[in-house]
């Protein structure tokens, strides 16, 4: 799909200096819903009765500080990764 | 009454707000202005659809409730857009590819266009979505309530009214701008502008009451943070069964509802719109959920003990006198919830006319389907028909539920509906593997437990789930109760329901898709979809025309074979004037391969090859179709081929038999010729030899004379009974008999035949059992020829009855139209092989016991064929047994 | 003591008109007319010459012949087979089976008696 080799022959071992970042920046975007899905699941660990439990503002403001990071992080690779994107719709159309 | 009249001006006025901006945004489009209509943002805007006034107003009421449960509405999506990457990206370049016009289509499509499982999806989606309709309708209702509240009220008609003057409304909207044009690709751009502007009104409003509750009511963040912390919510608390839980049902909801892949899959225009919305619509959500809080928390401050909390973002501003603000915020609602109904009417009724209006009438309509105008203009008119009639069922179920408060538990029930379908759409993206049968083996499973264990339960406890079921388990089995399945209870209904339906689901999905073998189309999409890069790729990333080529000889060689596919790409080479044995693919050249590949493969088969290699693009329906015609025209084939030889080995059976039944004649005619001749022979000797003895022998005594004299009569007497059977046999045969017709008892033709032929020459004597009551029935009949048959089946049952003490018993039935006389011994009856040759002439049971010569039965059959009945063996009985029937008209009903 | 021959034939009359004929020629005739117990007869009673009839209740003539022949005392005991079958294979049968004159059914009384005399004399 983006190097014509990885269909005619053997895939190639070494690409590019270019084309290894980008591929880095792939599997970037491909983990970040996990990473967040773990952070928003940190909040089911916390006490919930006795001594350190975590108080609702407190709470609020550290799902909102996650929310905001992956915003940016997503706002990041999505600016990245968009030579892929836009070469292959405009081919499309 | 004022402030109600205001509400019902300004809402008017916004719904012809959003009918200018529809109407302008579709002449723009029209116009062909696209750009602007279709920019990233507005795709960004209209996924907002996502949040209807169940958003809008329940999660506050939500977050009174249950705290910060209400977040993970919000988290859920939120984690689906950001997997845009792997997910997103790949299911938008399906859906344009496959040219996907709903979530039943998709489904429909990935396994093997299988029209049931799109109807099936479709109910799931009319089921799961109906009630959602009717939360806006009644979400709606309440607010005009709130505000009429502060002048006196409405009474419930006046609600009712309004419910269906909305819904009339919305659905004469959705016709106008859902149904205007029918593009293979549903793409409504009127609505979609409408529905961006309705997310910006939803937003503005939710954010004006969220700033003003905390800047103006609670005096600043720090403050707002610190009453947070001093309110009922305190610390943390939340079930963390439920946390995770509603995290994965909202991502699936988010997927799987038809309005949401409406906005996200079938009106994308762009895929490169995808990659602003992964982070431009979480920061939508983030927003919409900031100030949920906070409104709660001062809500139940405000607000008197008791007040419904889902209406907080409207009555806190109107209780602290800010009617503007309120104003807005009612505005915010009632957008959330047209725009939802909207947008679900169009994506249901896109689902209800493809999978099953349609299907239906192209069923009933007389001459086979073409796509012309009617075709065309019926399409459309289902669509039309479906809109109202999705809007009109919503606005039903509002009327029948009435009363029921709690809105967001309602959403959470049909999120749990829709979310039956993530297996199967999935595991049809990311697996090869997964099967049509798989599929609705695993929505079949997780529909009925939600539909048993959440969907009946949430009308309430003996209103269609009989209280018996719900406090003893169905069929009184305790381990099938509805909220405690398997005994396991203690859980959350809703996350009870939502475990058991997703683990039946899934597992009935992959170990049936595992155990079974999809059809070739099947496989086929199953490749499009889970590689749909791959058979997508752009054509322009690829370098030049020889890399085609390449892969054009690739696939050459391997069809045609190394040599000839050489040989062909060398000739085109030379007539392009092509330095190298690599021609360019010029259109000649790719017809010309498509036709020489199509003489291996067929033609559907070469045309889908070489495209994917040449265009990039995806084998479209069409040549899947082919494809699939294809195999079906060789199955048709080799079905036909498979007939063929099935008659053929009939027929060669057919002529074994015949061939051994003329065997068996042939062997029995000479056994009958020696038999003849034994026949013949053994009395004409005793007639030689004494004749002799007499002409040559002195001194015979008169009573040796006498003797001798009448064996050689006995014999002769014999040797002319012999002719006369054989005489007897060919006049009958011939039907040269003549019948002596007259009237007599059955009775009587039996006594006779009795007399004649119990007692053998030997002297033994046959034990004859009789119901002559029975045999009283008058014959009009050849008396003479019946009773000619009787003494043979009479003489055979003597002389071939091998019981110790021969019995034999005359059975006389009757019946309607004849009359049967069983003649039924009790020897060990004749052997199978043998049964259908007695009747033959020349036949005989066996060689040993010489009576007569084989014609007896065969004259019988003869005589009784001339009488108009028959004579039969049968075969079941025990015994021998021989049935012979008498037509009615000759026998006539003793008085 | 006058030489014996055994007649085995099922048919009544036969069997009556060949005895009268041998015995007015002095033979002494004992008959039977099942064939199942054929060749134990011929091992009791010893005849001189065997008249057979290929037709018999229990076991054919042919049969019984067979038989005969492979018990080495009686391999050589003059046979004449007699028969209603007239045709050539009937005949063909007859002589594998191994026997020493064969007759066809209806025979001329002197023919029996010249036959059984030739038998008797071999």
């Amino acid at each position: 799909m983006t190097e014509p080799e990885s269909r005619l022959g053997a895939p190639t071992v070494f690409h590019e200096r270019r084309t290894y970042r980008r591929r880095r920046i792939m599997d970037a975007a491909c983990v970040s819903p996990l990473l967040t899905l773990i952070l928003w699941m940190i909040p089911m660990i916390w006490p919930q009765t006795g001594d350190g439990t975590v108080s609702s503002a407190t709470a609020l403001i550290y799902i909102f500080l996650v929310w905001a990071g992956i915003i940016v992080l997503t706002w990041g690779l999505s600016r990245l990764l968009a030579d892929e994107v836009d070469d292959a719709s405009n081919a499309d159309t | 009454m004022s402030t109600l009249n205001l509400l019902v001006a300004v809402c008017t006025a916004y719904v012809c707000f959003l009918f200018l901006v529809a109407f302008v945004a579709d002449r723009l489009a029209l116009q062909g202005k696209k750009a602007w209509l279709r920019s990233p943002l507005i795709y960004t805007l209209s996924l907002s659809i996502y949040c209807t006034a169940w958003t809008f107003y329940g999660a506050v009421g939500s977050a009174a409730r249950n705290g910060f449960e209400y977040l993970t509405i919000y988290l859920g999506p939120t984690l689906v857009m950001i997997s845009w990457w792997w997910l997103l990206r790949k299911l938008i370049r399906i859906g344009r590819t496959q040219k996907i016009t709903s979530i039943a289509d998709l489904i429909s499509s990935r396994y093997g266009k299988s029209s049931l499982l799109a109807a099936g999806v479709t109910i799931l989606a009319v089921i799961g979505t109906t009630p959602y309709i009717a939360l806006q309708l009644q979400s709606v209702t309440l607010s005009f309530s709130v505000f009429a509240g502060q002048t006196g009220g409405i009474d419930p008609q006046d609600k009712a009214g309004l419910a269906l003057w909305l819904s009339l409304g919305l659905a004469v909207f959705t016709v106008l701008f859902g149904t205007r044009n029918l593009d293979a690709k549903e793409r409504h751009d009127g609505v979609v502008m409408a529905i961006a502007v309705e997310a910006v009104v939803k937003l503005v409003a939710l954010l004006s009451v969220g700033i003003f509750v905390v800047w103006g009511v609670s005096g600043g963040l720090t403050e707002a943070l610190a009453r947070i912390d001093a309110s009922e919510f305190g610390e943390w608390h939340t079930d963390r069964g439920r946390w995770a839980g509603l995290i994965f049902l909202s991502a699936a909801a988010f997927l799987c509802l038809p309005r949401t892949f409406q906005v996200l899959v079938v009106e994308n225009d762009d895929e490169s719109h995808l990659r602003t919305a992964s982070w431009a619509f979480p920061l939508y959500l983030c927003l919409i959920s900031l100030f949920v809080v906070p409104i709660a928390v001062v809500g139940l401050d405000v607000m008197p003990e008791g007040a419904n909390p889902d209406l907080f973002v409207l009555t806190v501003p109107l209780a602290l006198g800010e009617n503007g603000l309120a104003m807005l915020s009612f505005l915010g609602g009632f957008s959330s919830a047209t725009s939802m109904v909207i947008v679900a009417a169009i994506a249901l009724s896109t689902m209800v006319s493809n999978h099953i209006v349609m299907p239906i009438w192209l069923q009933l309509r007389p001459s086979g389907a073409s796509v012309s105008g009617d075709v065309r203009n019926a399409v459309l008119m289902a669509r039309r028909i479906s809109i109202v009639g999705v809007v009109m069922l919503g606005y039903l179920y509002y009327r029948m539920s009435s009363g029921g408060e709690a809105l967001a538990s309602i959403g959470l029930v049909a999120f749990c509906g829709l979310a039956q379908v993530l297996p199967a759409f999935l595991g049809g993206m990311f697996w090869r593997g997964a099967t049509r049968l798989g599929a609705i083996a695993g929505l079949t499973a997780g529909f009925a437990i939600w539909l048993y264990t959440l969907y009946l339960p949430s009308f309430g406890v003996g209103t269609i789930l009989p209280v018996s079921i719900v406090e003893n388990g169905l069929f009184g089995l305790s381990w099938l109760k509805p909220d405690a399945l398997f005994g396991i209870r203690g859980m959350d209904q809703l996350m009870h329901a939502l475990f058991w339906s997703m683990v039946f689901n899934v597992v009935s999905f992959v170990v049936v898709s595992l155990v079974t073998f999809p059809s070739p189309l099947e496989r086929l999409q199953a490749a499009q979809f889970v590689n749909i890069f791959d058979h997508s790729a752009s054509a322009r990333s690829w370098s030049g025309g020889t890399a085609q080529t390449e892969d054009l000889m690739v696939m050459a060689q391997r069809i045609l074979g190394a040599g000839e596919a050489q040989a062909l790409f060398l000739r085109h080479a030379r007539r392009q004037g092509v330095r190298g044995n690599l021609p360019a693919p010029t259109p000649d050249f790719l017809e010309a391969l498509e036709r020489e590949l199509a003489s291996s493969v067929g033609a559907a088969t070469a045309h889908a090859m070489v495209g994917q290699i040449t265009g990039g693009m995806a084998i479209s329906v069409e040549d899947l179709m082919a494809v699939a015609d294809e195999t079906a025209q060789m199955l048709e084939y080799s079905a036909r081929l498979k007939e063929q030889s099935e008659e053929l080995s009939r027929t060669a059976l057919e002529l074994r038999n015949a061939n051994q039944k003329l065997t068996r004649l042939s062997i029995q005619k000479d056994a009958f010729l020696s038999q003849i001749s034994h026949e013949l022979r053994t009395p004409m000797t005793s007639i030689r030899a004494f004749s002799e003895i007499l002409r040559d022998t002195d001194q015979m005594t008169p009573d040796e004379q006498s003797r001798y004299a009448s064996i050689i009569h006995d014999e002769a007497q014999r040797l002319t009974r012999l002719l006369d059977d054989l005489l007897d046999l060919s006049v009958v045969e011939n039907g040269q008999v003549n019948l002596n017709l007259r009237e007599g008892t059955l009775r009587d033709a039996l006594d006779r035949a009795v007399s004649s032929a119990a007692i053998g020459e030997d002297g033994v004597r046959l034990e004859i059992e009789r119901n002559p009551a029975k045999e009283e029935i008058l014959l009009h009949t050849d008396l003479d020829r019946l009773s000619q048959v009787f003494i043979n089946l009479i003489a055979n049952a003597r002389k071939y009855c091998d019981a110790t003490s021969p019995r034999l018993l005359i059975r006389v039935m009757q019946d309607a139209d004849r009359v049967v006389v069983d003649f039924q011994d009790n020897g060990s009856g004749i052997a199978p092989e043998a049964v259908d040759m007695i009747f033959e002439k020349f036949a005989r049971v066996s060689d040993q016991k010489a009576g007569g010569a084989g014609l007896g039965l065969a004259i019988c059959r003869q005589v009784m064929t001339r009488l108009g009945g028959s004579v039969d063996y049968v075969p079941a009985a025990r015994g021998a047994t021989f049935r012979v029937v008498l037509p009615y008209r000759t026998a006539l009903a003793a008085q | 003591m006058s030489k014996q021959v055994l007649l085995i034939e099922d048919e009544p009359n036969i069997i009556e008109a060949i005895s009268f004929i041998l015995s007015r020629d002095g033979w002494s005739v004992k008959t039977h007319s099942n064939g199942a117990d054929a060749v134990e007869i011929v091992k009791e009673r010893k005849p001189d010459v065997v008249i057979l009839d290929v037709m018999l209740p229990g076991k054919s003539g042919y049969d019984i012949l067979r038989e005969l022949r492979e018990d080495p005392e009686n391999s050589a005991l003059p046979v004449l087979m007699l028969t209603a079958r007239g045709q050539t294979k009937d005949r063909e049968i007859a002589e594998r089976a191994g026997c020493d004159a064969f007759m066809t059914k209806p025979f001329s009384n002197a023919d029996v008696l010249e036959t059984v005399r030739a038998l008797a004399a071999k």
